[in-house]
């Protein structure tokens, strides 16, 4: 039995293997010009490398490493229905590659941006088929939403005419494909797919052929870096540089392809036929439109997109009315040839106009969409990289509320600075701590509203609160209301921090004039009278700003710093001791299950529940809620 | 003065070093939190094969991480890092209902092992921000964490690449770690 899993395991990975030789389309990454991929994108059934693998699970697309990862029957034979060619016909139909030349692995952020368009906009997905393409891709991308949630149900996608078996044996020649229900388009599409492949082979041939056009036309992005990969000698790099700046300056981020787009349809509308072109391609926009929305719909169902879907919304939008505004211009155009060789200057500012302005909103659509998902590694990559850097880098807005759904507040994002920040003494970050206790928050969720555990931050505000704003004379006063207390069960964040306040401070502590020099035990500075309250409140701790020890005797200093050790002694022993003694329920060391999950919102919230303990003066001792653990000071750490 | 108190500061909760392994099924995200952690931003990443190590500084703790790839047939791998490690960081991404059980066997194998008796869990219920995510105590359900003896666990919600949920995380891996030694 176990002989024949071995083998059968073996046997999958066979015939993987088998059928990605089969097929020359499968020795490239489906998504990148890389050679030889090793991953396998179980969404689609693709091909991909170690780049676009990785791609591909940001957008939550399953990807299984080849030679990694345990197989299963259905996950071999989906692969085997489907494969890099299938995938381009479907996802590539339209695709041009002077639209958006198929990105070299090296360059993640155009990989990257190649996979959305691919396979999240679906903009190259045919549309303008016969009916029975149509018929053919429709159901499946009913299921292909569906299956967004369900990531391991994968019907297949491609309905297809023959077995696996079939097309291994003569699946050689993709033209040859084109029997039943795929005839005309598919041959078309496979011719595209062979020039597409002659173009990767030879790279000059490609190179070639694209400098006919205007880098202006070319794809998206900052043209710069892609025409340097292409533009074969430096003048014409020079000059198309030059055009290119003058272009981003005048338009800013923009949308190339679009507007190729345009160009070429007006070309084409020249010819003969346009009139009936152009009612075809409207219907086509039109059928296009529709499943956009359905799909955007779907998506907003889903939910998982969402932020796309409603920037798309807006892009759409742009293009119906780009289109729109399209189909007047030709017919103005058509009127102007026909009867008239006035030139019409209304036309050429209004088309200007409206290329600006679309591209403008494009732009805005680009930037909020990418400050959305992703930063990126390599900061100095160009002045795109740099602005979603910066986008990248602002708190996200979308996740706030998906994030903490019971209204609870969310943490501020200065608690996740990063560890870069924390370096500087982020004092934040130490809150965070103290506050994100989810154990107390698991433990006592109904106690929300009460204190939550406060962390060094909140002393801290008190301190610089207190002597920057309130007089020192009550601020003396009151803490001295309260005796401090021999018990050394003191151990308490305040002492803890206001040793850390005298090691490191925070800021420059405002110097206390008239302050009377400290006898060493009363509290120079203390918790705010808000702090007494229930039966473990902490006593006040003594405190000595910079200043204040820089005007002391040297007698003082050292019987402050005699009194301080002594106390730091006690403390240790009485620690020591409570740890040794289980007997004392409250402070022993929690054996066992200790950290219950809780309730279902309260587990995550518990982190989020710290927000509110900033302006909260009272520690976390005083708080009623029965942490176990609070006695223990190293907890409080 | 300040020196004394220093010392004394130093040598109560001086910078402790911790070992912590990072392990979960592939594509959960692990890489994602590490560099999140280490950097502060979001990295691209790409399936690890082998592992990534990063010390992240924290509190009064130095975490030294190893991020050990997830795919199926590297996780018997897993194992080579067992020896020394004080903290168990388990990823799971919550948006994976399919294979969150695979998640539960593996983490089960995983503290069985003699190596990781005395290791501290903590969980990360990760990638949070997708909408069908399944929420903390949905995945501690799941995975069987309240069968768990002798082990001080703790699951945190978290989205590795907003940073929601790992500093929380991290403050529990402190404070018990802290608390242990």
């Amino acid at each position: 039995m176990a002989a024949a899993k071995k083998n059968s395991e073996k046997n999958l990975l066979d015939r993987i293997r088998a059928f990605q030789r089969s097929d020359k389309t499968n020795k490239r990454c489906a998504d990148c010009t890389e050679v030889g991929p090793t991953y396998v994108c179980l969404s689609f059934g693709t091909f991909v490398c170690t780049t676009c693998g990785g791609l591909h699970r940001e957008f939550s697309h399953k990807v299984k490493g080849i030679s990694v990862s345990k197989w299963t029957l259905e996950e071999v034979e989906d692969i085997e229905r489907g494969g890099n060619a299938k995938a381009a016909d479907k996802f590539l139909a339209c695709w041009d590659p002077r639209d958006f030349p198929e990105p070299d692995s090296s360059d993640q952020s155009k990989c990257r941006d190649f996979i959305k368009m691919k396979y999240i906009e679906k903009r190259w997905v045919s549309r303008n088929g016969d009916r029975s393409d149509r018929d053919r891709f429709e159901p499946a991308r009913d299921r292909d939403s569906a299956r967004r949630t369900d990531a391991g149900r994968r019907d297949d996608d491609f309905p297809h005419d023959r077995s696996a078996r079939d097309r291994e044996a003569d699946g050689r020649d993709r033209g040859d494909r084109g029997g039943g229900g795929e005839h005309l388009h598919s041959e078309s599409r496979a011719d595209r797919e062979r020039n597409r492949e002659h173009g990767r082979r030879s790279q000059d041939n490609y190179d070639s052929r694209d400098t006919d056009y205007d880098p202006r036309d070319r794809g998206h992005g900052s043209g710069r870096d892609r025409d340097r990969d292409w533009e074969p000698n430096h003048k014409d790099f020079d000059r198309d540089r030059q055009r290119n700046k003058e272009f981003d300056r005048h338009d800013g981020y923009k949308d190339r392809d679009r507007d190729r787009d345009w160009d070429r349809e007006r070309d084409r509308d020249r010819d003969a036929g346009r009139d009936r072109d152009r009612d075809r391609e409207r219907e086509r926009d039109r059928e296009r439109d529709r499943d956009r929305d359905r799909d955007r719909d779907r998506y907003k169902e889903d939910g998982r997109y969402k932020d796309w879907s409603d920037d798309r919304a807006n892009v759409r939008d742009d293009r119906n009315f780009d289109r729109r505004d399209r189909y007047d211009r030709d017919d103005r155009r058509d009127r102007h040839d026909r009867h008239d060789d006035r030139h019409d200057d209304r036309y050429d500012d209004r088309r200007d106009r409206d290329r600006r302005s679309d591209r403008s909103d494009d732009r805005d659509m680009r930037d909020g969409d990418r400050g959305d998902r992703r930063g990126s590694r390599d900061r100095h990559d160009d002045s795109t990289d740099d602005r979603r850097q910066n986008s990248g880098r602002e708190p996200p807005r979308r996740t706030e509320n998906d994030f903490f759904p019971d209204g609870l507040q969310a943490p501020s994002s200065a608690q996740h600075g990063g560890p870069a920040e924390q370096a500087g003494a982020d004092w934040s970050d130490f809150s965070g701590a103290g506050n994100g206790s989810g154990a107390n928050g698991a433990q006592a969720p109904a106690a929300a509203p009460a204190p939550p555990a406060s962390g060094l931050l909140d002393l801290d505000l008190d301190f610089t609160q207190a002597t920057t704003s309130a007089p020192p004379a009550p601020q003396a006063a009151a803490p001295c209301s309260q005796p401090t207390p021999e018990v050394p069960a003191v151990a308490s964040t305040a002492r803890y921090s206001a040793f850390d306040d005298l090691c490191d401070p925070p800021g420059p502590a405002p110097v206390q004039g008239g302050h009377a020099m400290p006898a060493p035990m009363p509290s120079m500075m203390g918790l705010q009278p808000g702090a007494t309250g229930p039966p473990m409140q902490m006593p006040q701790m003594p405190m000595l700003t910079p200043q204040q020890m820089q005007q002391m005797s040297t007698e003082q200093l050292m019987q402050w710093q005699m009194t301080m050790q002594s106390q730091m002694q006690m403390m240790m022993q009485i620690m020591q001791s409570k740890q040794s003694n289980p007997g004392h329920a409250a402070h022993a060391p929690m054996p066992g299950p200790c950290q219950v999950a809780g309730p279902p919102a309260a587990q995550f919230n518990a982190a989020s529940c710290g927000g509110g303990g900033h302006a909260n003066p009272v520690p976390a001792q005083a708080n009623a809620s029965p942490a176990a653990e609070s006695g223990n000071p190293f907890d409080l750490f | 003065m300040g020196l004394a108190f220093t010392k004394i500061w130093q040598r109560m909760i001086g910078k402790q070093e911790m070992r912590i392994l990072m392990v979960g099924l592939d594509a959960a995200g692990k890489t994602t939190i590490l560099y999140k952690l280490k950097l502060g931003e979001v990295v691209t990443t790409i399936p690890t094969i082998g592992f990534n190590v990063e010390t992240v500084e924290y509190k009064n703790l130095s975490f030294t991480v190893w991020d050990v790839g997830g795919q199926d047939k590297i996780r018997p791998l897993w194992r080579h890092y067992y020896q020394g490690t004080n903290g168990l960081i388990y990823v799971v991404d919550s948006n994976d209902r399919d294979r969150i059980e695979d998640a539960r066997e593996e983490l089960n194998k995983m503290l069985n092992e003699d190596e990781m008796r005395d290791a501290v869990v903590l969980v990360f219920a990760n990638k949070q921000d997708l909408p069908n995510a399944m929420t903390a105590a949905e995945v501690t359900e799941k995975l069987g964490l309240h069968n768990l003896r002798h082990r001080q666990w703790f699951i945190q919600s978290a989205c590795a690449t907003t940073g929601d949920g790992l500093y929380e995380g991290l403050d529990w891996l402190s404070r018990t770690l802290s608390s242990k030694r």
